[in-house]
């Protein structure tokens, strides 16, 4: 399991709302921390109150941030966000090679590894996601309830991450804000997702 | 809670031939070193198809850096660069060397409305997903 999340900094990063974030921490202990080298690239840190919470955020600018990760998973694969998209159809996470996608598109709620499972669009909220990756077997999930089961292609994530943006962080980028992504090998069952999402949840004030 | 050093936003645009000396003085200003020559990466056209004619990048900003990457572009003759700076904490318009059908300032602005102002529009890959 890998575990992305805004909150923890290494010293000297950022560390006040508004802060420019360059360095996304792995908080599972795989070393799989996301980076952004470039100044105008990287998103900013946001302490965001929502549903009765306040919590950090990364917000992505929708012109040119993104930021990187080479952690790697194969299908069948896990992978959850807690995201709010402000507009437009920016990429939450993708894959960094057009051969090795695992992306999340809330905006127009496609997930993709290759081919395009889509169902009805999503709103301006935060929502968690839970994105499993398994060939014709595939399923997107929105705050633990099941949106679409189907083929989304059978590419496996083996060339990095991105957040924020599609690919290497080349297009489709993200007007809105991440909140935390966990990266799981294989395909997590019904009780797992539920507990996972709950979690996830409570951390932006969702009652599931 | 700490108030942000980063308190602007800038959009800035170049032409497409200003672009090697514009990202030489991102590289030469910025903290990333080499990794700032990425800095000016949206491409931009009047219809939204290549090639571009302009490159634009959208940034937080400290006061220094602000004031350091204006005066290096300058001094690099970066001389098609236009400048839009952003209050970070409200994304009111606050300088700009646009003239002519300039945007009221303190007035809200973002990207989008600097390219309509400007008639330019990203130039989108077409990257195969949906």
């Amino acid at each position: 399991m890998r575990v992305l999340r805004p909150i923890r900094q290494a010293a000297a990063r950022a560390a006040a709302d508004g802060d420019v974030l360059g360095y996304w921490m792995d908080k599972s202990g795989n070393a799989k921390h996301a980076s952004q080298d470039t100044t105008s690239k990287k998103p900013t840190r946001r302490l965001v109150t929502a549903n009765n919470k306040t919590f950090w955020a990364a917000r992505f600018d929708g012109v040119d941030d993104a930021i990187l990760s080479a952690v790697t998973v194969s299908q069948p694969s896990t992978i959850f966000a807690v995201a709010k998209v402000t507009s437009g159809a920016g990429d939450v996470f993708d894959g960094q090679s057009a051969s090795n996608r695992h992306l999340l598109r809330p905006g127009s709620n496609i997930i993709h590894a290759g081919a395009s499972l889509t169902t009805a669009a999503a709103g301006t909220i935060y929502a968690v996601h839970a994105a499993v990756f398994n060939g014709a077997a595939s399923k997107h999930r929105l705050n633990n309830a099941s949106l679409v089961t189907g083929n989304a292609g059978t590419q496996d994530m083996t060339a990095g991450m991105c957040i924020g943006a599609g690919l290497s962080g080349a297009q489709e980028f993200l007007n809105g804000e991440v909140v935390s992504v966990l990266v799981y090998s294989g395909e997590k069952d019904e009780a797992t997702q539920t507990a996972i999402a709950g979690y996830l949840a409570s951390i932006v004030g969702i009652s599931l | 809670m700490k108030s942000t050093l980063w308190e602007h936003r800038h959009i800035i645009i170049v032409s497409a031939a200003d672009l090697a000396a514009a990202n030489q003085a991102a590289v030469e200003l910025l903290p990333g070193g080499e990794a700032e020559r990425r800095t000016f990466s949206v491409a931009l056209s009047l219809t939204g198809l290549a090639p571009a004619t302009d490159y634009g990048c959208f940034t937080s900003v400290t006061e220094p850096l602000r004031a350091g990457l204006r005066t290096a572009l300058l001094m690099n003759r970066v001389a098609s660069a236009r400048f839009w700076r952003l209050g970070a904490a409200d994304g009111r318009l606050k300088e700009t060397n646009r003239v002519g059908n300039q945007r009221a300032m303190d007035t809200p602005c973002g990207w989008a409305d600097v390219l309509a102002d400007v008639g330019l529009a990203v130039i989108v890959p077409a990257d195969g997903a949906g």
